[in-house]
């Protein structure tokens, strides 16, 4: 364990009620990072930032964020971290200019410079009233009070879920920004696959609660592979290799694996698979029936 | 955080002082004016036993300003509206999510729970403490006329109703940190507010302390002086204070805060002749400052312990 961890999940659970929004869920994301979290609508990616930032409290296991936990040392964590919850709140009333004062009163590690340029670049200006921004406007100046606080994680909760598409790659750029000019690790929650690949390293597929895959995406990329074959021997490669999905035409059977070295067998052929595939079919096999074991290794 | 706080209570303070302001437009010119006809008429010497000689110009006096009398009645609802109000950017935040924002910024939830609810607190306080002055001060002559007593001119006045814009502050952010919705919690914090309301002035009040029971002879002048008093029962009965059965006592009675004097129905003949009492149950004026700082414990002890535990709820329950 060389490499630092900006988050670390054991055994991580949080229950609503009778219905556990997220169990059992165990995984780490290194410092320096920038991790997408996939999932569906209710696959429980809001409740794990939530919980990595404080705002809601462990039912079973731990988290740890920076080394601390969020709920335990909350002045150890917050300082550090930007956090942009989802619909990204801020104080309707307020003008652009009293939400910075409003940054800069509430963080001592607030730098203005910062949150001034990207007003700026923005081309807003301070007098504007929070309630007159467009949406894509709003979510720029939640993540400029999320970055202004020079944090070393910064966490966004489906920031681009109610943009439009030129919005949406106007944040994405201004994260992507961020992160080559200071190095700080980020997560980024989405049910949009597309956007992704572009700005993150690695991936994290939530489903039903818990990890169904983590790792840097292009391991996954060069990982996975869908053949595609004649309808008879799926049984055969599933003993070398884990099938993740498999669809069957009259004559052909298709499967996507998680390839363990190659596939040898002369009558598949193999093609490469992108991100969005890869996606879908996980959550495809964890949709419904009975939940899917994580597979030993997977989630680690 | 007490930037923040106070820039969102901005609009709502605002608010409430326009509403003190136009009440204090209409009532300051009046009070002066009937200061000044008042003290011009001499009717300061008339408080007390009634005196047949300046009883007119009393009876025309009330009359004249009656009305400022029910502007202020009606006006005890101010430092109630206004305490909602300061109410409102606590639930706010919770309702919209932006509570969101501002936990996760670099302060403790702890601190910003009580900057925010302190602020509520100290805006609701201020605000009551001035109507109060407001109030006393133009009602000065009513209420040396007519004394404290009566609920509408008790609930304005004194401390109580400090002790009512805690009270009805409290219920409002309690639900508000309970269901996280502004308009409904306001709207419930206001009804509740109309219900322990109508309950102290109806029930509470006079069982605070015990009442005096006194019993005179009937149309004699040894009788104590009910003019100024919170009277709770007044009944016709025989030497020892008993009730006498089958008599109209109806016109007897005289509730607290009436305009009109008891005494002139009462004085009729009676059908049993002349051994017959009079009877009252009351608490005395005298009693004013001792009943609203019990009232004052009870109600304003409430609002904060229904203040503190949304403090608490919003603290430890909240997501």
């Amino acid at each position: 364990m060389s490499e630092t961890l900006a988050l670390e999940a054991k055994a991580l659970g949080r229950r609503y009620g009778s219905n556990w929004a997220l169990s059992d869920c165990s995984l780490e994301i290194p410092a320096g990072s920038v991790t997408a979290l996939v999932g569906p609508n209710g696959a429980g990616k809001t409740t794990l930032l939530q919980l990595a930032v404080g705002l809601i409290q462990p039912t079973t296991g731990t988290i740890s964020v920076l080394g601390h936990g969020p709920r335990a040392e909350p002045l150890q964590v917050l300082p550090q971290v930007g956090f942009v919850a989802q619909d990204h709140p801020l104080p309707r009333r307020f003008t652009i200019g009293e939400t910075l004062t409003l940054g800069r009163k509430l963080n001592p590690s607030w730098n203005n410079a910062i949150a001034e340029t990207r007003i700026d670049e923005l081309g807003l200006s301070r007098r504007q009233r929070i309630c007159t921004l467009s949406g894509g406007q709003q979510a720029q100046v939640a993540l400029t009070l999320a970055l202004a606080k020079q944090p070393q994680l910064l966490l966004l909760d489906e920031p681009v879920a109610s943009l439009d598409p030129l919005a949406r790659r106007e944040f994405l750029t201004g994260v992507v920004q961020a992160v080559t000019e200071t190095g700080i690790t980020v997560v980024l929650s989405s049910h949009i696959v597309a956007d992704l690949e572009r700005v993150c390293d690695r991936l994290i597929i939530l489903a039903n609660g818990r990890a169904q895959l983590v790792g840097p995406i292009e391991e996954l990329l060069a990982g996975h592979r869908l053949l595609t074959g004649p309808r008879s021997d799926a049984a055969s490669v599933a003993r070398v290799h884990q099938v993740i999905r498999e669809s069957h035409t009259e004559r052909q059977t298709t499967l996507l694996v998680r390839a363990n070295g190659h596939v040898y067998d002369s009558c598949w052929e193999m093609h490469e698979v992108d991100l969005e595939e890869i996606v879908l079919a996980y959550l495809g096999t964890t949709r419904g029936a009975a939940r899917m074991e994580v597979p030993a290794g997977v989630a680690r | 955080m007490i930037w923040v706080g106070w820039r969102q209570q901005r609009v709502e303070t605002m608010i409430a002082a326009a509403m003190l302001a136009v009440l204090a437009a209409v009532a300051i010119p009046v009070g002066i004016h009937m200061a000044s006809v008042y003290s011009h008429d001499g009717l300061a010497a008339c408080a007390g036993p009634l005196d047949p000689v300046c009883g007119n110009a009393l009876g025309s006096f009330q009359f004249r300003f009656n009305d400022l009398n029910i502007l202020f009645a009606w006006a005890t609802i101010v430092p109630v509206l206004t305490a909602l109000l300061f109410a409102a950017p606590f639930l706010v935040d919770l309702d919209n999510g932006t509570y969101r924002l501002y936990w996760t910024q670099s302060i403790t939830r702890r601190r910003w729970i009580v900057t925010k609810l302190g602020l509520g607190v100290i805006a609701s306080v201020a605000l009551a403490a001035l109507f109060i002055v407001l109030a006393t001060w133009a009602r000065t002559p009513l209420d040396h006329l007519n004394g404290r007593m009566a609920s509408s001119v008790y609930d304005s006045e004194g401390i109580v109703p400090v002790a009512d814009a805690l009270f009805v502050l409290g219920v409002a952010v309690v639900i508000g940190a309970l269901w996280r919705r502004t308009v409904p919690a306001l709207l419930i914090a206001f009804a509740v507010y109309v219900v322990g309301r109508a309950f102290t002035d109806g029930w509470l009040r006079q069982r605070l302390l015990s009442p005096v029971t006194t019993t005179w002879l009937q149309g004699s002048s040894s009788g104590p002086n009910l003019n100024k008093a919170l009277v709770i029962n007044e009944f016709i009965s025989d030497k020892n204070g008993h009730e006498l059965a089958g008599l109209p006592n109806g016109p007897c009675v005289q509730h607290a805060g009436s305009l009109f004097t008891h005494t002139a129905q009462c004085a009729r003949p009676n059908p049993l002749g002349a051994h017959v009492y009079t009877t009252a149950v009351y608490q005395p004026a005298g009693r004013f400052w001792e009943l609203q700082g019990i009232e004052f414990a009870i109600v304003a002890g409430v609002g904060v312990a229904l203040i503190l535990f949304a403090g608490w709820w919003t603290n430890r329950r909240i997501a």
